[in-house]
């Protein structure tokens, strides 16, 4: 007990010095948090925003699609294959889909795209294409000929509301088939390739432009309340299904690598930013601690001299060490969390910083990013710091502890 | 009467650069329990550095030093500190006070350490 007394006081010998110490390590944390919160958010904001406009946070699909992407290779009784994971309460909605490749002309003329067949009551929960509209309404019908097009594209095809197109692809069968279309809705996600190239077209038109019999789908989209359970709900997915060999579970990462990537690369990069913060701030603690021992010497000398253990002394500056960690990481993670509170609800306007529009990976990105601080990646920060300043503080309590009282008596003050 | 202090043939030498300057020459006495020893001398004669050699604070350049009939020459770092906190008192010269202590604090300091 009298060590941490010792050591307190200790501390607070030279107010300022412990101060800027301990604002350094609270700045450090606050900046580690702060990043690390808004990495967690964007991250999630863009898997669910990539997820919500394209295949799902889970894609079901035929085992063979992904190789040839050919229309050929769908899912038959997708009604049975539903009702084996309807009941999990991490799924939130689900949609089915037929995907494939087309040509789209108007009297203006003519470019490829990529089509989406959906069921527009099934979207209404989980697609963002609907929140995109930039104008006209979202498909109404399954069986109707409307289309949601890109204003990439409708500036294209310099279609507008109300526009005729015809939509020409290979069916089933390898012959040309063709279908008139009618413009109900023009988006715009800020990506350049979706808001130019994908365009949805309603279920049953697909299937009959494709030749493809009902519950016949090429994909079944899983969208999940929290995209952090997606591993979890593949697991549990992947032994409900197993009696449907046909059937391949992916997941986002699987359906869109290069965000995976990005993602992962990103998220390195934080991490080396933040072990050079984290190594400056090392560099002030070891500075502080090591002056103060320092300024000590004859002081140890004096405490050896009566008898203390030099064990008990490494201790002692190791207590100063570890009480001047735990009120930076203290204020920090208080101060952090405060940041963490106000981007979350605030958010960072990153239009402050460019005014284009950001898009990764095919997936346009909010330019207000929201922070979403993990709980495990607050742990981990927090306690990675504190052990940090415990680590900093052995060598000079290894000092302290290895001052030989004679010599720093003979030193004097 | 038991002995609790024997100095045998104590030698102390500093080296001050080249030049070794003798601070003790052969020094043999003992103490015995319920004795009252005061050691007296100029400035410079050794006095500091007796004390430093019987409490382990320095080691001797020849000689052994017995402390309760203890070796004091092949004790540890741990054992030298046991030894001063629990049988040897010390009264610094200037008092050397531990600053962040109060008064009773400092008088209460080596209690605590036991």
């Amino acid at each position: 007990m009298w060590t941490i007394r010792l050591a307190w006081r200790n501390l607070w010998r030279n107010k300022r010095r412990t101060l800027i110490t301990i604002s350094s390590i609270c700045f450090g944390l606050v900046l580690a948090l702060v990043f690390i919160g808004l990495g967690d958010g964007t991250y999630g904001t863009m898997i669910d925003s990539a997820a919500r406009l394209g295949s799902g946070h889970i894609t079901l699909e035929n085992r063979d699609y992904r190789m040839s992407l050919s229309t050929r290779l769908t899912l038959h009784s997708i009604d049975d294959v539903v009702k084996r994971f309807k009941g999990l309460r991490e799924v939130e909605e689900w949609a089915p889909r037929i995907l494939g490749q087309a040509m789209l002309s108007t009297s203006y003329g003519s470019v490829g795209a990529a089509f989406i067949g959906v069921d527009p009551e099934r979207e209404k929960g989980t697609t963002l294409f609907i929140e995109k509209i930039i104008e006209g309404t979202y498909l109404e019908e399954s069986e109707g000929r409307g289309a949601l097009i890109g204003s990439k594209m409708a500036e294209r095809l310099k279609v507008s509301i109300g526009g005729k197109m015809v939509i020409t692809a290979n069916n089933l069968q390898g012959e040309i088939a063709g279908e008139l279309l009618k413009v109900v809705g023009i988006f715009k996600t800020g990506s350049e390739m979706i808001d130019g190239y994908v365009f949805q077209i309603p279920l049953n038109r697909a299937r009959k432009l494709l030749g493809m019999n009902q519950g016949e789908v090429t994909q079944l989209a899983i969208f999940l309340d929290n995209q952090r359970d997606t591993d979890h709900v593949i697991e549990k997915l992947k032994k409900n299904l197993s009696n449907f060999k046909e059937v391949a579970v992916l997941s986002w990462r699987e359906v869109m690598p290069e965000l995976a990537s990005y993602v992962e690369l990103d998220g390195s990069s934080n991490y080396i930013f933040q072990i050079i913060i984290f190594i400056i701030i090392a560099a002030g603690i070891l500075n502080t601690i090591l002056m103060s021992v320092l300024e000590r010497q004859f002081e140890f000398g004096v405490l050896l001299c009566l008898g203390m253990n030099p064990l008990n002394l490494l201790f002692l500056v190791l207590t100063e060490a570890l009480l001047l960690g735990l009120l930076g990481v203290t204020t920090g993670s208080v101060l952090g969390l405060a940041c963490n509170h106000y981007f979350t609800v605030k958010g960072f306007n990153l239009t402050l910083l460019t005014s284009e529009d950001v898009d990764i990976s095919g997936v346009a990105l909010d330019p207000i990013l929201y922070a979403h601080l993990y709980p495990e990646h607050l742990i981990i920060t927090v306690v990675l710091v504190f052990l940090m300043t415990i680590l900093v503080g052995i060598y000079p309590a290894v000092k302290a502890a290895r001052s030989v009282p004679i010599e720093v008596l003979k030193k004097g003050k | 009467m038991t002995e609790i202090v024997r100095l045998e043939g104590v030698t102390k030498v500093y080296q001050d650069g080249k030049v070794a300057v003798p601070a003790l020459r052969g020094i043999n006495f003992s103490i015995q329990k319920g004795e009252f020893v005061a050691i007296a001398g100029p400035s410079g004669s050794g006095k500091t550095t007796l004390l430093n050699v019987i409490g382990g604070l320095d080691q001797p350049s020849k000689g052994s030093v017995f402390l309760e009939g203890r070796y004091l020459g092949k004790m540890r770092r741990g054992e030298l500190s046991r030894l001063r906190l629990n049988r040897i008192g010390f009264i610094f010269q200037s008092y050397n006070l531990i600053p962040v202590l109060t008064a009773f604090e400092n008088a209460e300091f080596v209690l605590l350490l036991h």
